[in-house]
């Protein structure tokens, strides 16, 4: 489904070249729950964001299908994260000025959606993660962990082919990060592809696959779990 | 995936306005009122600048029109002394029914005395100044240009008043306050005093009645007295007038009636003119002048509006470049977010101008048609036509939502991630 052919990012900065990522292949399935580790720096961030089309690869390709999505523009590419994707940021990512509600229906009114339909799938997305109560509240007025919810509603509230979280549990504390990883293990379970950066390898281990990224390499790729 | 370009502007548009109309809603409330304000002042900066500039030559000119020309004015033609036939061209006049009133006039040259009863001394200088002596019925003068109500010492001429005149203030040395507009002011005269005007060779005393003043220098250097006592004193014993002031129905088209005027017959080779005609160019072009003057004045509110704005939605974006990276990464188009900023920037002037025209149309015109700023040459009103003025807060909308869309593209298209990490 989801494919990085000889993946490589390298950041030019100040006269230095840092090379991120090497020569890294590797494919998603659909409906596979994959967790990308590693410790810090090793470049698991950086290859979601190639990935996930956030940020383009120095050389190599990614590919949803048969197309290759790395070569899109940026409008392009903007357009195909709405249809396509859906993100989990560590730290909400919520825009402060929209309620709940407002965050997780915008990605859908940008995709043409009508209002009260909208609002009808958004408020479903929210009642299912249980804060449809706080639908109205500002980002401002939820804890760490309405507030994660509220972007895995938004996330998930248009059923994306592929969803993209990084580090989603990185500002929780373990109730919540628990309650987030079981979100995930039931949309998983759902049919969602999902794509998972975490640091935390028992974390890492609710996901159907593991792959363990070192110095910009993919050190192991762990099968099946089930 | 790609959709209709069309489709695609529509979309952006609506989660511009959507997105742009809650910052708007949950932005800080002084900070708005601060914005609304100077879009306000801006305005106003904009309309009545220009508006008071131009409002004193139009003053002036509209002080002409109301108390000397009228709306048409008849006059001799330059190589005859009079109007010929001016009494058949009165009758047919009173009787066009756009016609309102007329002030036919007798007009002429003379010299008035003021100490002519004393014995002078030495080298002292008769207290004399040469006029324009206008003969006039006081009922027909006032239906035309509310003289009455130039009166500003002693009464308006009665009709049968043959020994009474009417004298400018701009003509006394008490009234003008070391400003005269002539070389020569009479000394001492006040209501009751007894002037002795000469014309050609006939000579007669006079007592004035009244002082007057008017916006309308052609007349402040004027002595008025009756038709018949002037008709008399000119030798004019034909009725034929000089000058014959007609005041239209109020909205009546003065250059079109100008047009019926001269196809009378009895108009002959008279000279019609409208008022502005008869006034010439000279107030036309220091009105131009004016406008000029304050179109650079605008121009320069109007860039300092549009430097406001971008500050704010500058500093209003880069605040929320982050937050802008998220809507990019989400999928949002770039176009809508730029839009959300032209929106904001769209609520603050449409508020601010339309405040404005509420300040311009319900306080300052009214305020300076009642209170005319006091100028030598005329009382300065505020001029401020509705399709100039919609014209000018056009000019401001369009300049101000370009200030919003400046600062919003260049924030937005930053790359995305750089964005949302915040590097």
């Amino acid at each position: 489904m989801l494919k990085a052919e000889n993946l490589q990012k390298t950041y030019y900065g100040n006269g230095v070249e840092t090379p991120v990522l090497h020569d890294i292949n590797l494919e998603i399935r659909e409906g596979e729950f994959v967790s990308i580790i590693g410790p810090s720096g090793a470049g698991k961030s950086t290859l979601l964001y190639q990935l996930s089309l956030l940020d383009r690869p120095t050389s190599g390709r990614v590919l949803l299908g048969e197309e290759e999505i790395s070569s899109l523009t940026e409008a392009q590419a903007t357009q195909f994260r709405l249809v396509n994707f859906g993100f989990i940021f560590q730290d909400y990512a919520l825009v402060p000025e929209l309620t709940a509600l407002e965050n997780v229906l915008i990605p859908s009114l940008m995709e043409g959606a009508s209002s009260g339909e909208a609002k009808k799938t958004s408020l479903d997305a929210l009642d299912r993660l249980g804060i449809g109560k706080k639908a109205k509240n500002l980002p401002s007025q939820l804890s760490g962990g309405e507030q994660q919810r509220v972007a895995i509603a938004r996330a998930v509230s248009r059923k994306p082919r592929i969803l993209f979280a990084d580090e989603p549990t990185a500002n929780l504390d373990s109730v919540n990060s628990k309650e987030v990883l079981d979100e995930l293990e039931e949309l998983h379970k759902a049919g969602q592809t999902i794509v998972m950066i975490t640091h935390e390898k028992n974390y890492a281990e609710r996901a159907q696959r593991i792959i363990e990224i070192r110095d910009g390499r993919v050190l192991s790729d762990t099968g099946r779990k089930e | 995936m790609t959709k209709n370009p069309l489709h695609r502007l529509a979309l952006d548009l609506r989660v511009g306005w959507f997105l742009g109309m809650r910052q708007l809603r949950r932005s800080s409330r002084v900070m708005s009122v601060l914005i609304v304000f100077i879009m306000t002042l801006t305005f106003l900066n904009l309309v009545v600048v220009t508006g008071v500039l131009v409002g004193l030559p139009t003053g002036a000119n509209e002080a002409y029109r109301l108390r000397y020309a009228g709306d048409v004015l008849v006059s001799a033609p330059e190589d005859k002394r009079f109007i010929e036939q001016s009494r058949a061209l009165r009758s047919e006049l009173v009787s066009l029914p756009e016609v309102l009133a007329i002030s036919p006039r007798y007009v002429g040259v003379a010299r008035a005395e003021a100490n002519y009863k004393e014995v002078l001394e030495g080298d002292e200088l008769r207290d004399q100044i040469n006029v324009q002596v206008a003969g006039i019925n006081p009922a027909d003068e006032h239906a035309v240009t509310n003289f009455a109500d130039l009166v500003i010492e002693g009464e308006f001429l009665a009709p049968d008043d043959g020994e009474g005149i009417l004298i400018s203030s701009e003509l006394l040395s008490e009234q003008t306050a070391g400003t005269p507009l002539t070389d020569t002011t009479l000394d001492n005269v006040t209501i009751g005093s007894r002037l002795l005007v000469t014309i050609g060779e006939n000579q007669r005393e006079f007592t004035v009645r009244g002082i007057f003043h008017t916006k309308a220098q052609i007349v402040n250097q004027r002595i008025l007295m009756l038709d018949s006592r002037a008709r008399e004193m000119l030798g004019r014993f034909d009725s034929n007038v000089n000058e014959i002031a007609v005041r239209l129905l109020p909205g009546t088209d003065a250059l079109r009636m100008k047009r019926t005027v001269q196809s009378l017959n009895s108009a002959g080779g008279a000279q019609v003119e409208t008022s502005a005609e008869a006034l010439g160019p000279f107030l036309t072009d220091i009105q131009q002048t004016m406008q000029i003057l304050g179109n650079g004045i605008g121009s320069i509110a109007l860039i300092v509006a549009a430097i406001a704005i971008f500050i704010v939605i500058f500093i209003n974006a880069i605040t929320r470049r982050r937050h802008i990276g998220i809507l990019k990464g989400l999928g949002i188009g770039g176009f809508a977010i730029e839009f959300a900023y032209m929106v904001q920037a769209l609520v603050y002037v449409l508020v601010g101008a339309s405040l404005g025209l509420l300040v311009i149309y319900q306080v300052l015109v009214p305020y300076f048609l009642t209170n005319p700023i006091d100028f030598p040459i005329s009382d300065g009103i505020l001029v401020a036509p509705l399709p100039e003025t919609l014209f000018r807060m056009a000019l401001l909308i369009v300049t101000t939502i370009i200030a919003g869309y400046i600062p919003a593209k260049l924030i937005v298209r930053q790359n995305t991630l750089d964005a949302i990490l915040g590097r």
